[in-house]
């Protein structure tokens, strides 16, 4: 694990040499060829809690979560087809430098602030929910965890720049790739001889951990076809679209082509991945269905509950579930061909057994939620390490608690990178020191990376309550993404809006998305199509009735034709 | 130092630009839009993306029926 780790940085800087100046820090010198940039862009997504959260995801709810994906494909064809070229032809660092020569400085700063907050916050979430993890699994403090990950990216994107955080990321979304085939061979491996592949698609078919897609409309359900393909695609929007640690991945790109085909890569294989994530998931929960698992997934929570006086009568029920589901499954495969009437009623017999078995165990979860003081206590994330801590040889638990190191360090690494990106360009170089030289301002990059990778190493320090954390910056970031990327619709296909309507159609976005997230029980995904919707209108409005007579509209190659 | 050959554009033509290739800042550099490696257009590309998505959520669908 350790050499792993060593060789992912030591490559990210063998391949980022020559970074010497701030085009080739902060772009790469637009070099990069499109699998580069689509394979960095992707190991962002594919952040280490994604890995472990999205695999426990599946083994509880089924892979339902896939349709979050929906509207990623369509928001790349958008953005691949006005966002890139205009941002390249813009000539850029940061998508938020576009926005003062097409409106003005306030609403450029407006915007940057935004992201610095809402992305400085994730980027400590990012380092700390994977340290937890790993901390309980390895019995090392989270402190210690949290320290090595931190210190490692920091000195590796501090030196580097953006070219060795993205060749680092082409290197991890290798070996995460090896991780997840042979964590899914395992699955199927250890299932008892008599249970074939087969009859573990049909077990988990039955509980529901197959079901993918949700034709079913409702406001307040968060992952459905609809809300998938609206809010999901308005979501990816303003993440690919407005958002500097993505936008600056295909600004690197040697030629608009080239960026473009890392967006088509994206939408390509995004979902085909995360299928490939939730259906590991699923398998686990078939393998489960044979082999009993720990009443709680989380270890330092089953021994709390352990030495609780309420736990052996639940440990009882618990194996008497667990028991009673097995027999059912098995008596269920062995009927389902033979006879589809008795096996449709056994196969009925399982789904009832599943439900009272999935009931006990959150007797267990609310008793580990009442000893920590937590009302939603769950151990979703725990789940896969578990099984691959079980289950998998040590030489190959080692290689998956690499590749969560690698994949936290590396979603981290483009944040951080981002953030001291918009804090020179869109800030320092705007606002405070004008006119130095470019050995100054790659200095004040290196510097502020480090600052910022302190920042989240110590904000992951200080974390206290996981759950609550990872709930909100959730919350954060669905609040804020609306109206930046309604300030961008604005800018690239409104040409009547300007620079004060612009601005007002953010706080106005904003106002209302603040007010459903309070007042609605609309699920977050909406906020993003709401926010947009918002902001547009408001700064439409404003431009149209207080016109910015003075302020020079943008020319016309930077705006969609 | 590298010469730009000149182009037409929106019917008025361009000279030759001059273009410093050592200059520090990469976006001196001209910039190029080329077409995709396959089916020749962008735009073909994107319908090709779209109609994959709904291949991908049909076969989904399916296949979470056939095991539910």
């Amino acid at each position: 694990m350790g050499s792993w780790l060593l060789f992912i940085v030591s490559y990210g800087l063998w391949r980022s040499r020559g970074s010497r100046n701030i085009d080739s820090y902060l772009l790469a010198g637009k070099t990069m060829p499109w699998y580069a940039m689509g394979l960095s862009i992707m190991a962002t997504q594919a952040g280490a809690i994604s890995f472990i959260s999205t695999t426990g995801q599946s083994y509880t709810n089924g892979m339902r979560f896939v349709q979050f994906y929906f509207g990623l494909p369509i928001a790349m064809v958008i953005i691949a087809a006005t966002a890139a070229p205009i941002f390249h032809r813009a000539r850029v660092y940061t998508a938020y430098e576009y926005l003062e020569r097409r409106f003005d400085a306030k609403t450029r700063c407006l915007v940057s602030i935004v992201f610095l907050i809402q992305r400085g916050l994730a980027a400590g979430v990012a380092l700390y929910a994977p340290a937890v993890v790993l901390s309980v699994i390895l019995g090392w403090p989270d402190r210690l965890t949290t320290l090595i990950m931190g210190a490692l990216m920091v000195f590796y994107t501090a030196v580097g720049g953006i070219k060795a955080v993205t060749w680092a990321d082409v290197q991890q979304m290798g070996v995460l790739f090896v991780a997840l085939m042979v964590a899914l061979g395992a699955a199927i491996w250890q299932l008892p001889h008599a249970v074939s592949f087969h009859d573990a698609l049909a077990v988990a078919g039955a509980a529901g951990r197959l079901t993918a897609v949700d034709t079913h409309f409702d406001w307040t359900s968060r992952y459905n076809l609809w809300s998938g393909l609206i809010g999901g695609m308005f979501l990816a929007l303003a993440y690919f679209g407005t958002d500097q640690s993505q936008v600056q991945r295909y600004l690197t790109g040697r030629s608009i082509g080239q960026s473009r085909l890392s967006l088509v890569f994206m939408a390509l294989t995004k979902i085909p991945m995360q299928v490939f994530i939730l259906f590991t998931g699923a398998m686990v929960f078939s393998l489960f269905t044979f082999r009993e698992p720990p009443v709680l997934f989380h270890p330092a929570a089953l021994a709390q509950v352990r030495a609780d006086a309420r736990f052996p009568a639940i440990e009882h029920r618990y194996q008497e579930a667990f028991e009673t589901r097995r027999a059912t499954a098995a008596h269920w495969l062995a009927l389902r061909s033979a006879s589809p009437a008795a096996g449709y009623q056994a196969k009925r017999q399982y789904q009832g057994a599943e439900a009272r078995f999935e009931a006990v165990r959150q007797e267990a979860e609310q008793l580990a939620g009442k000893l920590n003081g937590v009302s939603g206590f769950n151990d979703t994330n725990f789940i896969f390490l578990s099984f691959v801590t079980t289950y998998l040889p040590a030489g190959l638990v080692g290689l998956i608690v690499g590749v969560i190191f690698s994949a936290g360090m590396s979603s981290i690494s483009g944040e951080i990178n981002s953030l001291a990106t918009v804090s020179v360009i869109d800030i320092y170089k705007r606002h405070f020191v004008r006119d130095a030289s470019d050995g100054h301002y790659l200095m004040a990059s290196r510097l502020i990376t480090v600052f910022w990778g302190a920042y989240a190493i110590a904000f992951a320090s200080m974390g206290a309550n996981f759950g609550a954390l990872i709930e909100t910056v959730n919350m954060v970031g669905s609040l804020f993404y609306g109206s930046m990327l309604g300030v961008f619709v604005l800018a690239f296909g409104v040409k009547r809006a300007n620079g004060r309507g612009a601005f007002c159609g953010v706080l106005a976005g904003e106002t209302v998305v603040f007010l459903i997230s309070r007042l609605t029980g609309i699920s977050y995904l909406w906020y993003n199509p709401i926010g947009c919707a918002a902001t547009v209108s408001a700064g439409l409005l404003v431009s149209v009735f207080a016109p910015n007579r003075n302020h020079e509209v943008e020319e016309r190659p930077l705006s969609i034709p | 130092m590298v010469y730009v050959m000149g182009a037409q554009c929106n019917g008025v033509f361009a000279p030759a630009v001059r273009i410093v290739r050592d200059e520090p800042s990469t976006f001196n550099r001209p910039i190029i839009d080329e077409g995709p490696p396959f089916l020749r257009t962008w735009r073909r590309v994107y319908v090709l993306i779209l109609v994959y998505l709904a291949a991908v959520i049909f076969g989904l669908y399916l296949f979470g029926r056939a095991f539910a």
